[in-house]
């Protein structure tokens, strides 16, 4: 790689890593899978020769292959026979009434956890939540509304 | 139901110091794919149609050419599948005599030009090849080529992308 290139991953490693690695961890709830899907998905960021349209294309295609690659990580996993007590996910510890919000989220259908992911917790506006999982408006406006009902229902 | 630290509490997880090292090492090992490879299975992919075109003498005027996984390239005229070569897109390429025209109202659909991705808007676009690059999410998008619909319906699952001419 060119050193324009390593400027260019380490700028999109800094800007969207953590963000990323929540993503998979929402997913995967496990740290090493998590890493893992992370860091192909950087790889492959680093192979790209699109030009991005703006930032926000950048960001749903970071977004839009970090959900693809969590799904053939879950796959793969659920090919292993057993899963090491060490690979299980350790969160920060937060306050119990945030850990409360936080498990319920972790346990929502996929389809509704990613919505509540990146609008509530990552606070994203509907129409970019929208754009990066290449639905429509009103699907993200409806699944989070099924997902707020699934939430009362557990909180 | 959410409160600001239920937010500080999920963005106080951060990625691993060590992810960060580790990317730009494994990066740093990695060839890119060189552009003239690009070019080449571009060439392949037009021969085999041009082939494809001499020995299938068809009515149909456009052809619909999926090459998401190179190099092979299937040439279709009725239908045609190939695997999805991106987590995230699938390029499809139109090629025809006369102008194209066409007509699509499905999100995340780009049309490329060089290394420029330019929106395809609601309305008509003309030009006799283009190439188009198509965010992927399980479900069928429908594209109106001079007049005959055809529909383009991806499975993530499996990885395939299916073109379907609609009679």
């Amino acid at each position: 790689m060119s050193r324009v290139d390593v400027a260019r991953l380490e700028a999109a490693y800094d800007r969207y890593a953590d963000m990323l690695y929540r993503l998979a961890l929402s997913h995967l709830h496990h740290t090493a899978d998590a890493m893992d899907a992370v860091q192909d998905v950087f790889l492959k960021y680093a192979q790209h020769h699109v030009l991005w349209h703006n930032n926000d294309h950048e960001r749903a295609w970071l977004i839009r292959t970090t959900i693809n690659r969590c799904h053939d990580l879950h796959r793969k996993r659920n090919l292993r026979a057993h899963q090491s007590l060490d690979d299980i996910v350790e969160h920060p510890a937060p306050d119990n009434e945030a850990s409360a919000v936080l498990e319920a989220v972790r346990a929502l259908p996929e389809n509704y956890r990613d919505v509540v992911v990146l609008h509530y917790l990552e606070g994203f506006q509907i129409n970019e939540v929208a754009s990066m999982l290449s639905l429509s408006v009103s699907a993200v406006k409806m699944r989070l509304s099924r997902a707020r009902d699934l939430l009362r229902t557990q909180l | 139901m959410f409160h600001p630290h239920d937010t500080d509490a999920y963005r106080a997880i951060r990625a691993p110091q060590e992810l960060k090292p580790q990317i730009l090492s494994q990066a740093s090992q990695t060839t890119p794919k060189p552009q003239y490879l690009t070019a080449l299975i571009a060439v392949a992919a037009c021969l085999v149609l041009l082939i494809g075109l001499t020995v299938v003498h068809s009515p149909v005027s456009v052809d619909i050419d999926v090459t998401a996984l190179s190099p092979t390239a299937l040439t279709a005229i009725d239908t045609a599948s190939a695997r999805i070569q991106e987590p995230f897109f699938t390029t499809i390429t139109l090629s025809a005599d006369s102008t194209i025209i066409l007509e699509s109202d499905a999100h995340g659909l780009y049309i490329q030009n060089g290394d420029e991705l330019t929106p395809l808007e609601n309305r008509a676009v003309s030009d006799n090849r283009m190439t188009l690059l198509w965010y992927v999410e399980q479900g069928d998008i429908t594209l109106t080529i001079n007049k005959t619909v055809y529909t383009l319906r991806a499975d993530p699952e499996t990885a395939t992308v299916t073109v379907i001419k609609n009679r």
